[in-house]
């Protein structure tokens, strides 16, 4: 209990300062911050289509931040989410090229998972076989994906009315808004189910289990037979499976293209708002849905911000940016 | 120089009252001994005075002077030096570096009048080092010595001894014990931290001992062990468990030619060992001579060069190092009770907690395990209650091999006692233990059978009627 308490002090403290250095940035460059933050905080809750917004943002966000959330649990700093969900992406891409009905749906999921999980079996086996640090093998394979998924984009699976995106999905295997008018799709609630699926896991089954086991102390997990590197081969799998969803739904659930833009402009960043948001949910699932909700809103509130007080949408980059180095800071005092 | 300690008290932050008020007198000339069960505050009390923790409350007086050393360098002006338990030489540089460096000192070229008193010193103490090798590359023995030249080279006039054999073979410590005669008769005074009885009545000119923070008798010669053992641990009460019948003849455990490299150093050298149904083998050596590598090729953490290694109906295993390699601390007792049969609390992949729990309570109430509840984590525990939730967790395997690794290390005496007897009543209802320890009263006191381990080989292997305490002193230093 007093462990929880802290956390969310701290977790508490990061934001507060991550605002106040962000305004103390608005001011110097001339603009209200004040107004910004109601703008940008209050806007998105003032209106259900608003809000639906901010949620469809959330969702691809939760997703892959469960990928980073769960590659900690077992003592891995996963940060390919990124590359899988590109990956994802060019699996529901394949399946619109390869079908042009509603069996393209589940291929999509298929394939996209399929992608995203060969995707980061390589790092994961580097790590295995070679003693490769993580950090260094998914790195490398996020920017190999994102050339690789901008060829095929701009080649076999180019729209050829549309240059600038992929082929689109095909109506009848689209995921349309719940609520017509507004942003939320299934994905909403899938995304959201995946968290809780994924905390049951963790909490209750054996593997999830074994993971936080060698995670904490592999030395450990060995002496008792717990073997730590198929602990990194399935939290490494876990993750994909979820980054790669996270990439599927952008096309399958992203109304209005259903497609992937070229300059994959619908995934770009998704892997890494996913480790602000596990980070801000202090790697618990469910604090990672919270901490995603929370960011699909500041995504929402920076439109608004723009519009209707004219300070820049980057700012909501500034101060993610400042919130990920005190959450970053804190985790390094601790280790 | 005359040390005065007055009314020190020291509360740490997690809570732990490790001294309650202890005044104390160290005289020129003098040997003190500060006997102490683990957790009595020995260690904590010598360390305020020499100026690594710094009191709650209490006074400390050199000569009749009021002093504060605020840090080890401080308390070394005063003249006062600790020789750590856990060598604290800096790896990576040679012994005579290690003498002229000193904390928050910069490293300077060691000049030719250094070498010549560092040497004097050495030759008036009777050592024989060599000063210019990497301290790594030492033995532990020799690496004390290092430890002991450089306090006197700094002018240390109170020197205080950590629990000093605890890494030393037996004809080391009878060396050791000369030297700090020698000290003695320089005028020195030495504090000498142990809870060893028989090294306190051979060299001690008084006793204090400490219990629970306190000091709770004093004695000077001629000592009484039986007395000293009450002060130490109040009072005991043990039922003393005795091995029942002699081992059986099938194998539990079967390791044949085995070859350890560590790097490209063989640490074990083909080692051959049966452990028997209802027998308790030992494997006794000084620390560092292949024991560790051995112990873990059994069980599997590391890789085997070479050799055979079979073991029937399944194994339980207490590591050397309860912190590191049995328990994860930030975890709760519940979490750590079912490492390893984390499967045999499932149904459907799914564990159930609940029955984790209700066997996590078990393991507390069989073993006495004093913890807030089974949802404490681990860390929360006392090392001795750690050690217990560990051996409760193996012994409840139901193994019919146990491999313990130094199970008794850093215990008091009373859950030394109570580890020893578990050990003895498993062993009594046909299960084969595999004993390495450096603790000789350890292996005479419980094992069957005694193997003898140096520098990677097993040197002497014999029922314990046969292995005479002075044939294994030998063996164990190589002679």
């Amino acid at each position: 209990m007093r462990r929880l308490a802290l956390s969310l002090l701290n977790t508490g403290l990061a934001l507060f300062l991550a605002f106040v250095l962000g305004a103390i940035a608005m001011w110097i460059s001339g603009y209200d911050p004040l107004l910004s933050y109601k703008s940008m905080l209050l806007t998105p809750l003032s209106d259900l289509t608003y809000l639906f917004s901010a949620l469809a943002f959330s969702a691809p966000i939760l997703l892959t931040g469960l990928t980073f959330a769960v590659g900690l649990k077992a003592g891995l700093f996963n940060i390919g989410a990124e590359g899988q969900t590109y990956m994802g992406a060019l699996g529901a891409v394949a399946a619109a090229y390869l079908t042009r009905d509603v069996s393209a749906l589940p291929l999509a999921a298929f394939l996209g998972v399929a992608f995203a999980v060969a995707w980061s079996a390589i790092p994961a086996l580097l790590k295995i076989w070679r003693g490769v640090n993580e950090v260094v093998g998914t790195i490398m394979m996020n920017w190999v994906a994102y050339w690789l998924v901008i060829m095929a984009v701009s080649t076999i699976f180019a729209n050829p009315s549309q240059p600038e995106e992929s082929v689109k999905m095909p109506e009848a295997a689209r995921l349309t808004p719940l609520v017509a008018g507004t942003d939320l799709t299934l994905a909403v609630p899938l995304a959201y189910l995946t968290a809780v699926l994924i905390y049951v896991f963790l909490r209750y089954s054996v593997w999830g289990y074994r993971i936080s086991i060698s995670g904490q102390n592999p030395t450990v997990a060995k002496a008792y037979g717990i073997r730590p590197e198929q602990a990194v081969l399935v939290a490494f799998g876990i993750g994909a499976l979820t980054a790669g969803l996270a990439g599927v739904l952008q096309v399958v659930a992203r109304p209005p293209s259903y497609s992937l833009a070229r300059n994959l402009a619908n995934v770009y960043g998704l892997g890494f708002d996913g480790i602000t948001a596990a980070m801000l949910g202090r790697g618990h699932p469910i604090g990672v849905l919270l901490a995603s909700v929370f960011l699909g809103i500041l995504q929402e509130g920076a439109r608004h911000m723009q519009i209707e007080v004219g300070t820049p949408f980057e700012f909501i980059r500034v101060i993610q940016g400042l919130l990920i180095l005190f959450l970053a800071l804190q985790m390094l005092r601790k280790i | 120089m005359k040390v005065s300690l007055r009314e020190i008290r020291k509360v740490f932050s997690d809570g732990t009252h490790a001294l309650r008020g202890v005044s104390l007198d160290v005289f020129p000339g003098e040997v003190l001994a500060l006997l102490g069960e683990n957790g009595a505050g020995k260690t904590t009390l010598m360390k305020i005075l020499s100026g690594i923790y710094r009191p709650t409350s209490g006074e400390i007086y050199v000569d009749g002077r009021r002093v504060k050393p605020k840090n080890a360098r401080d308390a070394l002006k005063l003249g006062i030096a600790m020789v750590h338990q856990h060598l604290s030489l800096i790896p990576g540089l040679t012994a005579l570096e290690n003498v002229a460096v000193l904390e928050g000192a910069s490293l300077s070229p060691v000049s030719t009048e250094l070498r010549r008193r560092v040497e004097k010193i050495a030759e008036e103490l009777g050592f024989e080092i060599e000063w210019d090798r990497d301290v790594e590359e030492l033995p532990l023995g020799m690496r004390q010595r290092v430890e002991i030249v450089k306090a006197l080279y700094w002018g240390a006039q109170l020197l205080i001894l950590d629990e000093p054999t605890t890494v030393l073979s037996p004809p080391e410590v009878k060396s050791l014990f000369q030297v700090v005669k020698r000290l003695k008769e320089q005028g020195r005074s030495v504090v000498y931290i142990t809870h060893k009885i028989p090294e306190v009545m051979e060299i001690a000119d008084r006793v204090v001992v400490l219990r629970r923070g306190l000091k709770s008798a004093e004695f000077s010669p001629p000592y009484d062990a039986k007395r000293l053992v009450e002060a130490m641990v109040g009072e005991v009460k043990t039922e003393a468990v005795e091995r029942l019948g002699k081992p059986g003849e099938r194998p539990v455990l079967e390791v044949k030619d085995l070859w350890v490299y560590d790097g490209d150093r063989a640490v074990v050298q083909g080692v051959d060992l049966v452990v028997r149904e209802r027998e308790i083998l030992a494997i006794v050596g000084v620390e560092g001579n292949g024991q560790e590598h051995l112990v873990e090729t059994i069980v599997g953490v590391r890789k085997r060069s070479r050799g055979m290694i079979k073991i029937y109906g399944g194994y339980a295993y207490i590591p050397d190092d309860r912190q590191k390699k049995a328990l994860v601390l930030e975890m709760s007792l519940v979490e750590n009770a079912i490492i390893g049969k984390e499967n045999e609390f499932a149904k459907r992949g799914l564990i159930s907690w609940q029955q984790a729990e209700r066997f996590t309570a078990k393991l507390i109430e069989e073993f006495g395990i004093v913890a807030p509840g089974p949802w404490s984590s681990a860390r929360q525990l006392s090392g001795g209650n750690q050690q217990k939730l560990v051996v409760g967790r193996e012994l409840s395997r139901g193994a019919k091999l146990i491999v313990a690794h130094q199970p008794t290390r850093g215990l008091d005496v009373a859950t030394t006692e109570y580890v020893q007897t578990l050990l003895i009543k498993t062993r009594n209802a046909g299960v084969g233990v595999l004993l390495v320890t450096s603790d000789l009263d350890e292996a005479y006191k419980i094992a069957d059978t005694i193997a003898v381990m140096y520098r990677g080989k097993i040197v002497a292997y014999g029922p314990v009627e046969e292995m005479g305490i002075e044939l294994v002193g030998k063996k164990m230093a190589g002679l």
